[in-house]
């Protein structure tokens, strides 16, 4: 998740639209052109659903944001309105694509393809891949900023930094093992890191890449969310069923909560009141209490629920089953599943996949 | 053809000498998802199945089965396979009710060279359909080797093509046990 600017802009989304909530409202149905969009093929869905919201923005509507859920069985990624809860595009990437980052300016959004190795980029306003960046052999965790892609490789335990312009590796500098979830400062210059098989979550300098702080977590950390203020990171430890809560100015752990079986990303939302997090061994998610550090509910999902991320609204949160290629959208303020949404095989969604607005 | 041998066996020659720590795992987690539909009512086919303790009544590979526990989350059984590899396998959700239940093989006990898998994790269900049953059986697992240029017999594929050749003959083994009776 990218802190500053993607959370800065959901606050302000909400403040500024009254009616941002009434996407809701719209879920369930789905327009009728759309409806009948589906009936065609899908390379001919992609062009007119394009033309629409071209057509949308054109007019002066507020376009709903998009998401973007790898499928690292069919080697796609559904193009879901968050509007309509329609997939309006499949856009075929690399192989196997996990990991996903939309730029701050959402208009890119980069897919990691761990099974050949690449990044596709897409361009979030044509549904095209514009470029695919060779990136061997292990891409898996992504971050995007407007200018740069921060790239996590598993085999090799180093973190890429490539100029977003030119495609080019700038920098890479090693980390931990097994390096999985990312989060970045708001001022952009410090860089989180999930070392899963060190079960250690460590800071690293942006630039030169030097190793500023470091905090043992619970078993195996993969996915971390940072707070709107960049006090507290939050880590969800896979084998330790547990989320670690870091205060990120002293490098220091302030607690360690239980979760259910195999805690894998986490999300926050409702000003980061409550934090979310998939609990793949459960089929459900997770529900913390962030003021008193407790784990308040359960909430029932699809199977193997991996990756999750909060809407710009910052009251519906998205998961993907992997399991069962389906996305449950949950409103946090209910804390209920509000709609399920079907994906290609196998969805993982793994990093920040929903476009701000 | 020269070079690719060599890669294949200087994997395996790795794989040997230096296991990898036991809960690294490649990138991308597996899944397979089976089923069969038989012509016998939930009841029938749970009371063959649903035992965790008795999967030598119905699969094919397991020539017997021991294990502490009973049906109770955390029982564990250790399956011995024809030709006498043993497959140690953790209970942790076990419903009548909804005929399901769900086990892991523990990493630290699993021996890649019988079934090339980590972080095996497997539900088991029998679900009614018209007068007769659906069973299903779900496994999600990465594979045997976890680290880049897996060996031919640790990769991705490998670890689909065991767990689906297991279900496959599981369930069609069942289905003529139920359907003959």
């Amino acid at each position: 998740m990218i802190a500053g600017t993607g959370r800065a802009r959901r606050r302000r989304a909400r403040d500024d639209v009254p009616g941002a909530r009434s996407s809701a409202g719209r879920r369930s149905g789905g327009t009728s052109s759309r409806a009948s969009l589906r009936t065609v093929g899908s390379s001919t869905i992609a062009t007119l659903v394009v033309t629409t919201a071209f057509a949308l923005a054109g007019a002066g509507a507020v376009a709903a944001p998009f998401a973007f859920a790898t499928n690292q069985g069919s080697n796609d990624v559904s193009v879901i309105d968050t509007g309509s809860g329609e997939v309006v595009a499949n856009v075929a990437v690399g192989d196997q694509p996990a990991g996903v980052s939309v730029s701050p300016d959402a208009a890119t959004v980069w897919v990691s393809n761990p099974g050949d190795g690449t990044i596709s980029e897409i361009d979030t306003a044509t549904l095209v891949v514009r470029r695919t960046h060779a990136l061997p052999p292990g891409p898996l965790a992504l971050l995007a900023t407007d200018t740069r892609l921060l790239v996590a490789d598993w085999y090799e335990h180093h973190v890429s930094v490539l100029d977003t312009a030119s495609g080019e590796t700038l920098s890479r500098f090693a980390v931990g093992q097994a390096p999985s979830g990312l989060a970045l400062s708001a001022d952009g210059e410090t860089l989180y890191v999930a070392e899963r098989d060190d079960d250690a979550v460590s800071a690293y300098a942006l630039r030169g890449g030097e190793r500023s702080g470091s905090v043992a977590v619970g078993a195996r950390p993969f996915g971390l969310a940072l707070e709107a203020g960049g006090e507290r990171l939050w880590v969800a430890n896979v084998a330790g069923n547990s989320v670690s809560v870091i205060d990120t100015a002293t490098m220091e752990s302030l607690a360690e909560i239980a979760v259910g079986e195999r805690p894998y990303a986490v999300a926050l939302a409702l000003d980061d009141s409550v934090a979310l997090v998939t609990d793949q061994y459960d089929d459900a998610v997770s529900v913390i209490d962030t003021a008193s550090l407790e784990r308040v509910a359960s909430i029932d999902v699809g199977e193997y629920p991996e990756g999750i991320a909060t809407h710009p609204d910052d009251v519906h949160v998205y998961v993907a089953n992997w399991f069962e290629d389906t996305l449950s959208v949950i409103d946090a303020r209910t804390l209920e599943v509000i709609d399920t949404i079907g994906t290609g095989s196998g969805t993982r969604a793994y990093g920040n996949f929903i476009a701000p607005r | 053809m020269k070079p690719i041998v060599r890669t294949a066996l200087l994997g395996l020659t790795l794989a040997t000498l230096v296991p990898p720590a036991a809960n690294a795992h490649g990138p991308t987690r597996q899944k397979v998802s089976e089923s069969v539909d038989i012509a016998a009512p939930p009841a029938e086919v749970w009371a063959l199945i649903g035992d965790f303790q008795a999967a030598d009544a119905w699969l094919p590979i397991v020539t017997a089965s021991r294990g502490e526990g009973g049906n109770e989350p955390t029982a564990t059984r250790t399956l011995v396979l024809d030709g006498g590899a043993e497959l140690v396998e953790l209970l942790k959700k076990h419903d009548d009710a909804k005929m399901s239940y769900s086990y892991r093989i523990p990493d630290a006990t699993h021996d890649v060279a019988i079934l090339p898998v980590n972080n095996y994790s497997s539900t088991l269900s029998v679900a009614a359909n018209g007068d007769g049953s659906t069973v299903t059986w779900k496994g999600a697992f990465y594979r045997g080797y976890p680290n880049n240029d897996p060996p031919p017999e640790l990769n991705d594929e490998a670890a689909v093509a065991a767990v689906t050749g297991v279900y496959r003959a599981g369930l069609a083994h069942l289905k003529t046990l139920l359907e003959s009776k």
